[in-house]
């Protein structure tokens, strides 16, 4: 395991910033999250997730352009990093690989 | 379709930079799109997400130095962490100082209020009250009081240059209506008469019109303008006074209602040139010198040399008195006392001071919240230094990494304010809980309000340093004084180190502790004394009704009470009737009257007390007569010249100097200036409260005594009271019935006493409490010291009961110690207590013994709980983890 760890909860969200490759941001994510996961999510938990994963380095930002519904706000906007996908693709891997070692059971 | 503002505000406030665009941006977006469902709903989400990001990781920082406070933080982390790691040790300490400290806050809230009264004077400081002092042939001046005579201001005015203004003050108490509806009848007994000096000199501001009183002027305060007119206009209207004057007054200003604390308390001023023009006042003998019925306030130039003022208003004393003061073999001086001294000085007598406090209440209540802040305190210091060895090890390991010892005690203290600060904050709620409670049983007037004033926030700031030093400074030294060496091999030394100590402590809180409650029983003990006592009266069902204040033109009032009593005794359920000028309980007519034998020197008059009753009376009151006649074998003579006769009682007939009380009957007297003959003799009976020794009582005799007792029998008294009020009503038609139960106002003269006893009682429970709170977390903390011990005793067949016996001993002996140390204290300040009653009870060792039993009960109780849980518990818990 890499000194980083990837919580349950992180791992949903970087997995929703990776699938919305540069358009994610606060709003989207937690409409995707709660649309996927059929529950409500907290805002404050999405923001919590990415602060953190951006301190790890799994995710970078930058400003976008300012919109009229924020308040006159910029979206920050949330990418991949190369080692957040590493960290993905490591968790991924990891997964299949024990889950490909089950062996056929039957549940009659 | 903005989201709230005060949420966003709160957001800007605490989020860190960095993080707000985002957050803010994206909370708005969520805003925007839950708006359409429901706008309420939406706001709320709103503010509910935004205390949500309220957490560490979010919040910005709030120190604007870049000094680094790390170490403090890591003080409150440990502080933080202790208080939670012995839960119960930090409740008992928190809630015992917390309780001490509400008795403190209250008490200080008390004394700030009693003290603050008459400061909002203006001229506060240049402003006396005028008191009159005498003396009696080579005798010390007396304290003085501030009743003098009208001719006094004039006077001084004119012969005093330093006096700026001066002004008489004449309380009345009169009956006021509005001409325009004349059904509306008030009784105003907080009217003054006033010269026009009186609002100049005093700041009472005025809410409209104007301030200057000429002759059948008046002014009112706002409550009272409101009650006679309403919310229609007040300047201009009149007002129909019956009481000292008669006559209708043009109300010319109104001013705002006189504040809580000012000890002069009015809600009318009159003129002081109508009370002197249309009174007896204008037909007053020796040039208006012989009738002390006014106070006097004055005005100083700030330069003035007060000394110097006090010796000339002397010196003009005596050029109009002096010679009347020497034929009376007496002496007599005019002092000035400070206008912000009225209110507390209870030694000086005076009429305009309605609300009155006591230094010595004050400075008494002041003890005793100390001494109960300090028995919660002495519970930090003993759990603090009980626990000492829990926190061994880490200032070892402090020391170790190189902390010095004023590092440590830094430490210690910053624990000991913790608590206390929390404490207080607890201390504060309870206060504002426990304040109506407060002001109903001690009769104040406290509120929230004065938690502003400085005399209050300082007294707050003192107790919190104060507290956190006594508390902190012990357990501080001991702490920092372990050394590393010895503590981090695990050495354990100090739990007995400090026991003495602790003892002591304990000692000396419950000593503390009986003091009170034997002070209590004391107090309590007096008081049932002093209302069961006999009083040779017989007060039982007795109503006094105030005979009327205003009579029909023309009308006699001898004739008309006559008829009225005559009605009264007719009536079913009145047993009998009597009129006085006084009841018992509210003192004489005339106070110092100077009486002797005719065939004695002046010099050898005693000090009587007169009132006047009517024939009636005795056998109302159930006075016994001892010798001679009663009043109603004479008739009043016409002739005003004639002999007076009086009744006496017994101790004056002794102090008289006749052995036998046959001796005094038919003896001439001077009463005054007045010749007198004793018609007979009465058996000694108290007038007044057991604070009053046994006065020489002389009673003349009157028919139209205003104060009319009636004795009703047991049965259906609101149907006879009901009958006697509309015969009233029918004979004095626009008068005020008023009645009260004789008994009942006698007893009145015990309210300040009652509420005395009710406060002591309240703070010596609250001690009690927190000691045993203290000695609770002291017995928990030894036993588990002792787990083992208790364990291995158990194991080798030690009872249940021997082991409590054993927890228990050293703190019941303590407890032996304190009501050994505690009955003399008790005795002292309670026979000191005491000497200010006349009649008083004797101060039994039994009631130590009963206090002292108390204490060891109640604390045995609080040990054995903790002792018993020990005892009980299973060797085998406590053995197994060796």
């Amino acid at each position: 395991m890499s000194q980083h760890t990837l919580g349950e909860f992180e791992e949903l969200v970087l997995l929703t910033v990776a699938a919305q490759h540069n358009e994610a941001y606060g709003v989207s994510i937690l409409e995707s999250l709660e649309k996927e996961l059929e529950r409500k999510v907290n805002v404050s938990a999405v923001h919590v997730a990415l602060k953190r994963m951006e301190e790890k380095g799994f995710v970078d930002s930058r400003y976008g352009g300012i919109t009229e519904d924020r308040g006159g706000r910029r979206k920050k906007f949330y990418i991949i990093t190369a080692l957040g996908k590493r960290m993905l693709d490591e968790q991924y891997s990891l997964r299949n690989a024990i889950y490909k070692r089950i062996p056929k059971i039957s549940f009659n | 379709m903005h989201p709230p503002k005060r949420a966003i505000q709160f957001l800007r406030w605490f989020c860190r930079e960095d993080y707000l665009e985002e957050l803010e941006g994206d909370l708005t977006e969520l805003f925007r799109k839950e708006y359409g469902h429901s706008v309420i709903k939406a706001r709320a989400t709103f503010l509910w997400r935004v205390i949500k990001y309220f957490r560490p990781g979010f919040i910005r920082s709030f120190t604007s130095s870049t000094y680094s406070n790390g170490m403090y933080n890591n003080y409150f982390k440990i502080a933080w962490r202790n208080l939670f790691s012995g839960k119960s040790f930090s409740f008992l300490n928190i809630i015992g100082l917390s309780i001490g400290m509400t008795c403190c806050l209250i008490i200080f809230q008390y004394v700030a209020f009693e003290s603050g009264f008459d400061r909002f004077h203006a001229r506060k400081d240049n402003l006396y009250r005028v008191l009159q002092s005498y003396a009696q042939g080579n005798d010390a001046m007396e304290n003085g009081h501030a009743y003098t005579a009208q001719a006094l201001t004039p006077a001084l005015r004119e012969g005093v240059p330093e006096i700026v203004s001066i002004t008489r003050v004449h309380s009345e108490n009169a009956i006021v209506f509005n001409p325009t509806t004349p059904s509306q009848i008030f009784e105003e007994d907080a009217a003054l008469y006033v010269d026009d000096d009186f609002m100049n000199m005093f700041s009472f501001p005025m809410a409209s019109g104007a301030k200057a009183l000429a002759s059948g002027t008046v002014l009112v305060s706002e409550a009272t303008a409101k009650k006679y007119f309403g919310n229609g206009p007040i300047e201009g209207q009149t007002l129909n006074v019956t009481g000292d004057t008669n006559k209708i007054y043009t109300v010319v200003g109104v001013f705002k209602n006189i504040p809580e604390n000012s000890h002069l308390q009015f809600t009318m001023l009159l003129p002081m040139e109508d009370l002197l023009k249309g009174s007896d006042y204008s037909t007053e003998p020796e040039g208006g010198w012989s009738w002390n019925n006014f106070t006097t306030y004055l005005e100083l130039r700030p330069d003035a040399d007060r000394a110097a003022v006090t010796r000339k208003m002397t010196d003009i004393l005596l050029k109009y008195r002096g010679d009347a003061l020497k034929e009376r073999g007496a002496r007599g001086a005019l002092n000035l006392q400070p206008f912000s001294d009225i209110h507390l000085n209870s030694d000086v007598e005076g009429a305009g001071s309605i609300v009155s406090g006591s230094y010595k209440t004050l400075y008494f209540f002041l003890v005793i919240g100390v001494i109960t802040l300090v028995i919660a305190l002495v519970n930090y210091i003993n759990l603090a230094t009980a626990r000492a060895l829990n926190r061994s090890r880490e200032v070892g390991v402090r020391k170790a990494v190189g902390a010095n010892r004023t590092q440590l005690v830094a430490q210690f203290l910053y624990e000991s304010a913790f608590t206390n600060i929390s404490a207080m904050i607890l201390a504060l709620g309870l206060t504002f809980i426990l304040l109506p409670f407060v002001n109903d049983i001690a009769e104040t007037k406290l509120s929230v309000a004065q938690w502003l004033e400085p005399m209050f926030l300082m007294s707050l700031g003192v107790t919190l340093f104060a507290g956190t030093l006594l508390a902190g400074l012990y357990p501080a030294f001991v702490l920092s004084s372990f050394k590393p060496a010895v503590v981090l091999k695990g050495i354990a030394s100090s739990v007995s180190a400090h026991f003495a100590l602790r003892k002591g402590l304990v000692v000396i809180q419950f000593t503390a502790c009986i003091v009170l409650i034997s002070g209590t029983v004391i107090v309590m003990n007096q008081l049932r004394y002093m209302r069961t006592l006999d009083l040779g009266l017989n007060l039982e069902h007795l109503v006094s009704v105030q005979g009327p204040r205003l009579l029909p033109d023309n009308a006699d009032r001898a004739t008309l009470m006559n008829t009225f009593m005559h009605e009264v005794r007719q009536l079913p359920g009145v047993q009998g009737a009597a009129t006085s000028t006084r009841l018992p309980g509210q003192g004489f007519n005339w106070n110092g009257a100077a009486t002797r034998k005719v065939t004695d020197d002046k010099s050898k008059a005693i000090v009587g007390v007169a009132t006047y009753i009517d024939s009636a009376f005795a056998p109302l009151y159930g006075l016994e007569l001892v010798a001679g006649k009663e009043f109603r074998s004479i008739t009043l003579p016409e002739d005003p010249n004639a002999i007076w006769q009086v009744m006496v009682n017994e101790t004056a007939a002794k102090t008289l100097g006749f052995p036998k009380a046959d001796d005094a009957v038919d003896e001439l007297l001077m009463i005054g200036d007045y010749k007198a003959s004793i018609l007979g003799v009465y058996k000694d009976f108290k007038w007044s409260s057991a604070h009053q020794h046994q006065q020489s009582i002389i009673f003349g005799m009157t028919r139209t005594g205003n104060n009319v007792s009636i004795r009703l029998s047991s049965e259906d008294i609101p149907g006879t009271m009901n009958k006697i009020q509309s015969l009233y009503a029918s004979l004095f038609p626009g008068n005020l019935f008023h009645y009260a139960f004789v008994d009942q106002n006698f007893d009145l003269q015990y309210r300040d006493d009652q509420r005395f006893a009710r406060l002591f009682g309240i703070f010596a429970g609250m001690s009690i409490f927190i000691a045993c709170l203290g000695l609770f977390g002291l017995v928990a903390f030894t036993a588990q010291q002792r787990t083992r011990e208790i364990g291995i005793r158990k194991v080798l067949g030690a009872s249940v009961n021997s082991v409590v016996a054993l927890l228990c001993r050293d703190f019941i002996l303590l407890i032996g110690i304190a009501i050994v140390i505690a009955t003399p204290v008790a005795w002292l300040t309670m026979s000191r207590w005491l000497k200010s009653f006349a009649y008083r009870i004797d101060i039994h060792i039994g009631i130590f013994l009963l206090a002292g039993l108390l204490a060891v009960v109640v604390a045995a109780l609080t040990i054995s709980l903790q002792a018993l849980k020990a005892a009980r518990s299973n060797p085998v818990n406590s053995l197994r983890s060796e």
